[in-house]
This record gives C-alpha cells, structure tokens and sequence, in this order.
C-alpha cells in the first residue's frame, strides 16, 4: 500500500533521554520502526521500558526539557519531524498524526459539552481542507497568533466555510452537528444527538474513551497513534473497545501505533508486535511469529509468566531481578543481567539485530547464525 | 472435601446512602442508596483460595472490607471459624484482627512514606503490645525474608522500592500476625506480567506452608484462575456465580460468566476468534431495577429475567449459578 514508496513512518536509530538531577535517563535506545500505510503496530513492554516516550516523541509531544532528543531521526510520510521547527509541528498533529490516550478523563476538558470538543477537531480538519495544507509555505494556523493578513489561502470562501466581516471562519452549525452525530455514531455510540450535550464526567470510561476514538478519527488522521488506550476500562468494556477499533482499522483504513502492556491486548489488535526492554526494541515481527516463535529470551519469558493455567499445572516461571537502572545501563545487553541464556559475549555490546526473514528481527546473540 | 468451614458470610448487605439533594431535601423523599453489596453469602474452607471476580462497581471490594472487619455491613452476618463475629467490638475485634488481615490494592496509598520499612510492618505487633524494639525487628527481618525481600530493607522507605517490592512489604505487614486468613484485594493490578508472576508464586508458596487461607479479589480473570481453588463472580453486588476453578471456568453456567470469560484477550493471535461481545455498559448500582442484574446486557434475556430475581441454584460438584435458564448453558464448554 505504499504510495511514491516513502513509508508512512520511519524512526532510525532514534536516541531519546531524559535530564535528571541524578543523571540522564536513556528512555530510547537506537530505535528503528517503520510503518506502512494501512498498518497496526504492538509495542508491548513493561512499565518504564521506553513504549510511551516513543509514542509522544512522534508527534513531537515529549516535553523538552527534560526530554531531549539524543540522536536519530523520525519521518513522517518523508518529513523529518525533528528538524520541524515548532511552529510547524501542530500542522502534522490531528490530520497527521492523532493521539489516543490512556486516561480519557485527562484528555478531555471537563467544562466543555462533548459537541464542542468534537467540533473543535473538525474545524481544524475543515480549516486545513481548505487551503491550508495546500499551501505549505503559509504558516500554520496559530490561535494565539493575529488574523492572517488578507491575502492569506484561508481568506479563500469554500463550499462549507465562510468568513464574516472580522475575517474569521464561519461554520456552518447544522453541517458540523451532522457530522460531530456521523463520527459519534462511527464509534457505536447510541443516541449520539444526546450525548453531545453532555459534560465528560456524565460518561463511563468505556463511552469517553470512544469519544477519544471519534476525536481522532473525525480528522481523518493518517497515523494514529494509542497509548494504552484500553487499559483503564473494564475486562467486557476493553473487548467492546478493541473490537469496534478492529472495525474501524477496516472501515477507515487507518495505520495505528498501538502501545500497551498488555500482551493479550496486542495479540487481537496487532498485525506486527515490537517487544521493547529497557529502551531497546528487542524484537519485532508479524504478531503470529513473535508469539508462536519468540527469539529474544526476554520475550519468550514475558509470554511464559502470563498466567494461562491453574496451581496444579505448576508454578509459573518467572524472571529474576529486576528491570535494570536506566541511568546507568550495564554495557552490552540490557538484558543480560535477568537471561537464562547470557554468554560472555552480551557483555561486550549492545547484539545487532539480526533478520531472520518475514520481518521477523531479532536483537540477540543467541540468534547469530551458527549459534546454538 | 472436608468441611472445615472456615469463614462464612451469610445474607451480606451493604448500603451506601448518598447524600440528598437540596430539591430531595425539599420535597422529604427517602435518600437514594448505592445497593453495594446485596445478599452476598459465600462460605470459604480453612486451606483455600476463594477468588472473588468483578468489574469496577461489582461490590468485589466491599465485600473484602467488610470480610476484614472494616467496614461495618447494613445486615448480614459473619461466622468466623464457627463463631459469630458481626457484632465484635473493642478488644474483642482486636483480638480478632489476629486472625484475618488484608493487603490492599495499591501498593503506594497503603504504605505510609514517612515510615521505614520496619515500623510499617511492626506496627501490627507494636498494635499487638509488643514493646521491645529488638523483638519486632527479629519478627519483621524474619517474615521479610518469607515475602523475598532482603533483611537489609528494615531501614528503607517504601519510595526506594519498585511496585513488586512495595507489595511485598504491604504482604510482609499482613503476615507478620500469623494470621489464618488474608484478604487480598486486588495484590496484583498495579504490577506489570513478569512481576505478578513473581508475587502469585509468592503467595501460593506462602499459602502451602502456613496453611493460610484467601480471599482474592481481582478483575484479573487469568490471574484468579492461576490461583484460587473456587471462584466466585460478582455484578453489580450481587453473586452470579460460585464453583470449582475448573469448573467456572471451563465450564460457567452463567451468561455473564461466560461473557467475562470470553472478553479477556489471550496473547495468541492466532486465537483470535469471533467475540461474544456484551453490548452496554455496567449499569449503576443507585436503585437497581427488579429482575436479574445483568437482564440489561445479558443476549439470552427473556421477559422471566426482567421481572423476578434468579436465587443461587445449585448444580454438581458445589456450582452454583444465580440464573433462571442456566441449564441451556450446561453442557456447552468454552472454546
């Protein structure tokens, strides 16, 4: 599905770390990632390993400082997002690159109806729609900024959009109420005409988290990114999420960044899983074969302490010690330390990821041809 | 099976009343309640593992407080090793705490920061009237070692340790008493897979060789099947469903069982298979309408469920199951 050939994201050698009073924190540790169009990516890893500072680096969302972005680079649909100077970042977010986050509660403003968050979106698709995109050396639109000057693309009169005599941009209300109730009732959301009056606080978990949905998607983003988007809502609320997120991947051809702890969550979603561990993507492949075929032990041991079976099936292996300190990571393999299988070797250097066909790629060095 | 009966709850209860609007204050009609925990009776023998499963707002935790004794139910009672103790007070219930402890959710709220190790898990004995120092510290050095911390952590602050680490210490405070029974509430959801292997090990290890028995509260479907003998499922306050591990979840009698159980994503994408999706959401537990809970969400409701309230029905082998038409679920395994 790609077009002209440029992926639709390709992150290389992405070094990411944070600056703490008691040292610097290396969240991301030369990271390659490319998605295709169309594409569901699983980051799977526990708490602290890097997958949400590699989800926020995209977008551009990380606080700098005391993030800072070591080394690397990331290309959105070719453009370096890195070298973007801040200005023209928010142009990506939304119709580029939306988010979805873990607590929707957060995200969402509690003094506002949820009509008005919705069409907040919306506007800014429509404004881009028309004209700004179109022209890329016009600055992005600025809401803190003057009114453009006159002979600003945005002046142009659209179909749907209309300025009045201050030169704003008028809406048209009864079009953005039809499809503020179109991308609500997108996300299975019945008596949306109701709902849109409503504060967040007036809606579970399960329905704020498919506003969150209905929010990325009415900006038709091409790249959504989620960041544990289903980990605070119930077991049968998480299974209404994911399957209505599967039918969207279907409906609206979306690629979706897809970040979670939760092995199980990844394995409905995901066409292809990356596994990170302390910074590092330590392997990464067609979610069939990293779970039917782990190669890296620490994946392999992630998947063997899920609990399948009952006590009289015997004790669940387990993993000793503990994720190691990010500020002084060991040389060689983060993962030595805990691996069941270490050599002389891991402590030398980082192993070099290592194809063993299909995608299927592979940081270890028990995966180097020859070894046992 | 034996009948050691060792805690049991009968007809338990539990109502929340909110406080009234000013328009209800007005107009002097009765406060609405929050039927938490309604009519729960659940009996558990010395030496097991009760797992007691729910969703957010099911009265799962409720129910453990009131089981540890702190929280006083609306009506109800509890028979503790053959004794009824609902109406303890004083010494008496403290006496009583000896035997039945807790260990709560979230690891970083249930420990106090300002207090080494030490004196977190001492102050049972200390509440105890244990007064010497040197013999609570050989008590809290001993019991750490139990949980798998190391001795030299007495003189730490919970803030230095991880989230494994801090459970452990909260498990470490509620053994120190030597007591017969803990109530787990939620031990695990804070901590990543690799970690909660660690700490059900733990517990399980802990359980053989002292004998204990638990009650273990989670929504954590996998984990509550790794380590219970019997199962208990409640929604919204009420019990659907009690049994065997094995047989609830293999095979559960009730349709909301079955929905919950085939809700949980299992890390095989190549069981990916078509889900029995409940449509709805939990539904508040403010004046709960007439008929069985679940009638709302439930796909094989008829009009039976909507007016009168299913009883707990017993099948084989102990199952019980609260539902009017649960033999057209008999026979039918999972998968």
């Amino acid at each position: 599905m790609t077009s002209n050939g440029i992926p639709l994201l390709s992150v290389r050698d992405l070094q990411i770390c944070y600056n703490t009073p008691s040292g610097a924190v290396r969240a991301v540790n030369h990271i390659n990632l490319d998605m295709e169009r169309g594409e569901v990516v699983g980051i799977v890893g526990e708490t602290g390993c890097g997958k949400s500072t590699l989800a926020h680096s995209i977008p551009r969302l990380l606080p700098e400082p005391p993030a800072q972005v070591v080394g690397g680079e990331i290309r959105f649909e070719g453009t370096d997002m890195l070298s973007l100077r801040n200005k023209e970042v928010p142009k990506y977010r939304g119709t580029g690159i939306a988010m979805i986050f873990q607590e929707p509660i957060n995200s969402l403003n509690p003094s506002f109806r949820i009509f008005d968050q919705v069409v907040e979106a919306i506007k800014v698709r429509k404004m881009r729609e028309a004209g700004m995109e179109a022209t890329s050396a016009a600055e992005p639109h600025d809401y803190n900024e003057p009114k453009p000057p006159v002979s600003h693309p945005l002046r142009e009169v659209t179909a749907t959009t209309r300025r009045n005599r201050f030169g704003d941009i008028e809406f048209d209300r009864k079009e953005l109420m039809a499809e503020v109730v179109e991308f609500l009732s997108m996300v299975r959301i019945n008596d949306p005409e109701h709902i849109l009056r409503l504060y967040p606080h007036e809606l579970s978990g399960g329905m704020r988290q498919r506003i969150m949905i209905a929010m990325a998607l009415s900006e038709q983003p091409r790249l959504m990114i989620a960041d544990e988007p289903t980990s605070a809502l119930d077991v049968t609320i998480q299974a209404q999420v994911l399957s209505l997120m599967k039918d969207l991947i279907e409906e609206v051809h979306t690629s979706i960044l897809f970040i979670s702890h939760d092995l199980g969550v990844v394995a409905e979603i995901a066409d292809r899983i990356g596994v990170m561990y302390a910074g590092n993507l330590v392997e990464i492949g067609k979610a069939a074969d990293v779970f039917s075929k782990p190669c890296h032990p620490y994946t392999q041991s992630l998947l063997r302490s899920f609990p399948h079976g009952y006590k009289t099936d015997g004790k669940l292996p387990t993993l000793k010690g503990a994720v190691p300190n990010l500020t002084r990571l060991p040389t060689g393999c983060p993962f030595r330390g805990r691996c069941e299988s270490a050599m002389d070797i891991c402590a030398t250097a980082m192993p070099d990821t290592i194809d063993l066909g299909d995608g299927h790629l592979v940081s270890c060095y028990l995966n180097r041809k020859g070894a046992a | 099976m034996d009948d050691d009966v060792l805690f049991q709850s009968r007809h338990m209860v539990k109502h929340f009343t909110l406080q009234k609007s000013i328009t209800e204050t007005i107009s002097r009609s009765r406060p609405k309640k929050v039927h938490a925990v309604d009519d729960v009776s659940l009996t558990i023998h010395r030496g097991e593992v009760m797992g007691l499963i729910g969703e957010s707002g099911s009265g799962k935790t409720t129910f453990g407080w009131i089981a540890a004794k702190l929280l006083a139910p609306t009506s109800g009672s509890l028979i503790y090793d053959g004794i009824d103790v609902s109406g303890l007070s004083g010494e008496e219930l403290r006496r009583w705490r000896h035997h039945v402890q807790i260990v709560f959710q979230d690891p970083i709220t249930s420990l106090n920061p300002r207090l080494k190790v030490w004196r977190i898990v001492g102050e049972p004995l200390m509440a105890a009237g244990v007064r010497e120092k040197a013999a609570i510290m050989e008590r809290v050095e001993k019991v750490l070692i139990d949980v798998g911390l190391p001795e030299r952590s007495v003189e730490l602050y919970p803030h230095e340790f991880s989230g494994g680490g801090r459970q452990r210490i909260s498990l470490a405070r509620a053994l120190i008493l030597d007591p017969e029974m803990i109530v787990l509430d939620e031990p695990t959801s804070a901590l990543d897979v690799a970690v909660q292997a660690q700490i059900l090990n733990r517990l399980i290890d802990l359980q053989k060789e002292r004998n204990l028995t638990y009650l273990f509260i989670s929504h954590n479907i996998g984990a509550v099947r790794y380590i219970s003998d019997t199962v208990a499922i409640m929604y919204l306050g009420k019990v659907m469903e009690v049994g065997k591990v094995r047989d609830v979840m293999e095979k559960p009698l009730h349709p909301y069982t079955r929905a919950l159980l085939l809700s949980v994503p299992v890390p095989d994408p190549v069981r990916r298979k078509f889900r029995f999706r409940i449509k709805g959401e939990i539904p508040t537990l403010v004046s709960p309408p007439p008929g069985c809970r679940f009638a709302g969400r439930c796909p094989f409701v008829r009009d039976r469920c909507r007016t009168e309230e299913p009883v707990l029905r017993g099948f084989v082998n102990g199952h019980t199951v609260a539902c009017h038409f649960a033999e057209e679920l008999e026979d039918k395994a999972i998968n």
